[in-house]
């Protein structure tokens, strides 16, 4: 229900940005990647995304995008109880799990300001998030800086096998940024994000295997409070190409900290082929409950990976083909080709004893 | 503390830019200047990422929760 009481307000204010006139929106287009994450202790991810971005009005873009996330894992359910360096994947259950995902949004233009109502809803079977959120920008100085800011709920239910009912969680996110243009070939952000939830803040599919060989459920507090701050600048090249690089700092009140450090380089090699490469360094501090080892007597316990101190490494490799050009003229139609292959490879390691291979192969076609 | 002095620091940083011009902007257009143009992967790399490590966000808000980290 309280859910509903803030979808419905979204849902008259978005009718009501749909009657407004305004100026005109980003390109239309249909994205279908599917990617494929093999990850070491037994576990991948198939993950066919269905996007589409299409103006409904000459102001007015509606986007919508399905993904499902089809889990598989060796990993049993008594395996799964968890000693505190062994990984456990996506589900205790073994075998195969399925997320569904849905996102709506609805961007609207009005001068220099843009709105962008959306809504998120993400279903699995111990678990079903729904996230309405907005957000709103707006140009100054001649289009050359952008202010965003936005909000997002997250009325989330875990619905965990060992948990007996199931338990809420509820975030409040917060997020500001500024987009500076530099130069006519540099461009730079900054941004900020905060976070406060309660609730259950485990999975409900994960124990604890203590010191005496006992097993005992996770314990988490049930409040975080988490804050982000991000810089990322790109620069132009004169090879017909462009680098990034990012920074991101974050703390959160359990103590976590992290850095992460991200160059991404893009450059044709031809006309109608560019190439990117990537490199992302990740390093956290541990949660101030984590141990190698419980007694049990401990207010809190886990055994979540995530939660513990560890750096990681991401290479990645994406190649995007732009096909164009007139069709088989035999045809009746008149049309031309005007579309994009991608694949991409990443290579993802942790150094808590985790790796990961991601593939992705996708077609974007402008409508 | 530490996020007003960077917002501090990037609006001195950025005060002194000339501006640029809407028939300037043809490089800074391209999908190859534009943070996260790719909507689609980026999505795909936040859940991957905040499944498997311990902080999320920065820029944007953040989605939807999952039963996967």
């Amino acid at each position: 229900m309280g859910a509903i009481k803030v979808i419905m307000p979204f849902l008259i204010f978005v009718g009501f940005l749909c009657f407004h006139p305004g100026a005109v929106l980003a390109e239309d287009y249909v994205h279908t990647p599917v990617h494929y994450y093999d990850i070491n202790h037994g576990l991948t991810i198939a993950k066919p995304v269905f996007s589409i971005s299409q103006d409904v009005t000459l102001d007015t873009n509606l986007s919508m995008r399905f993904t499902v996330d089809r889990v598989k894992t060796e990993v049993s359910g008594v395996d799964a109880i968890s000693g505190a360096t062994q990984y456990v994947g996506a589900s205790a259950q073994g075998s195969t799990d399925t997320r569904k995902e849905i996102a709506v949004s609805v961007a609207h233009v009005i001068g220099e300001w843009k709105i962008e109502p959306g809504y998120l809803l993400s279903v699995e079977h111990d678990y079903k998030s729904h996230a309405p959120s907005i957000t709103v920008s707006k140009d100054f100085f001649q289009r050359n800086t952008t202010l965003t800011m936005g909000y997002a709920h997250n009325f989330d239910e875990v619905m965990g096998v060992y948990l007996e009912v199931s338990e809420d969680k509820n975030i409040n996110n917060y997020a500001i940024s500024l987009t500076q243009v530099l130069t006519s070939e540099t461009i730079a952000q900054i941004g900020y994000t905060f976070s406060d939830g309660s609730g259950y803040m485990g999975t409900g599919n994960r124990k604890v295997r203590l010191e005496n060989d006992q097993e005992m459920h996770e314990f988490l507090p049930e409040e975080r409070g988490r804050e982000a701050v991000g810089f990322r600048i790109a620069q132009w090249l004169p090879t017909n190409g462009s680098v990034q690089f990012s920074y991101r700092y974050y703390t959160d009140d359990w103590q976590i900290d992290s850095n992460t450090y991200q160059v991404q380089i893009n450059q044709y090699v031809a006309d109608a082929i560019l190439v990117r490469g990537e490199y992302r360094y990740y390093d956290q501090s541990g949660a101030y409950f984590v141990k190698d080892s419980y007694t049990g007597a401990e207010k809190y316990l886990t055994s979540a990976t995530s939660l513990r101190a560890f750096n990681a490494d991401l290479y990645g490799i994406k190649l995007i083909y732009a096909v164009r050009g007139p069709m088989d003229r035999d045809w009746d139609w008149d049309w031309d080709w005007d579309w994009d292959l991608e694949a991409k490879y990443e290579r993802y390691t942790q150094s808590n004893d985790l790796e990961a291979n991601i593939f992705m192969l996708g077609i974007r076609l402008p409508l | 503390m530490r996020v007003l002095l960077f917002i501090f620091l990037f609006l001195i940083f950025s005060s002194g830019c000339a501006i640029v011009q809407p028939y300037e902007r043809e490089t800074l257009s391209k999908p190859i200047m534009q943070f996260d143009s790719d909507k689609e992967e980026a999505a795909a790399r936040e859940h991957f990422l905040n499944s498997l490590e311990g902080s999320s966000g920065g820029f944007g808000v953040v989605g939807g929760g999952c039963g996967c980290n």
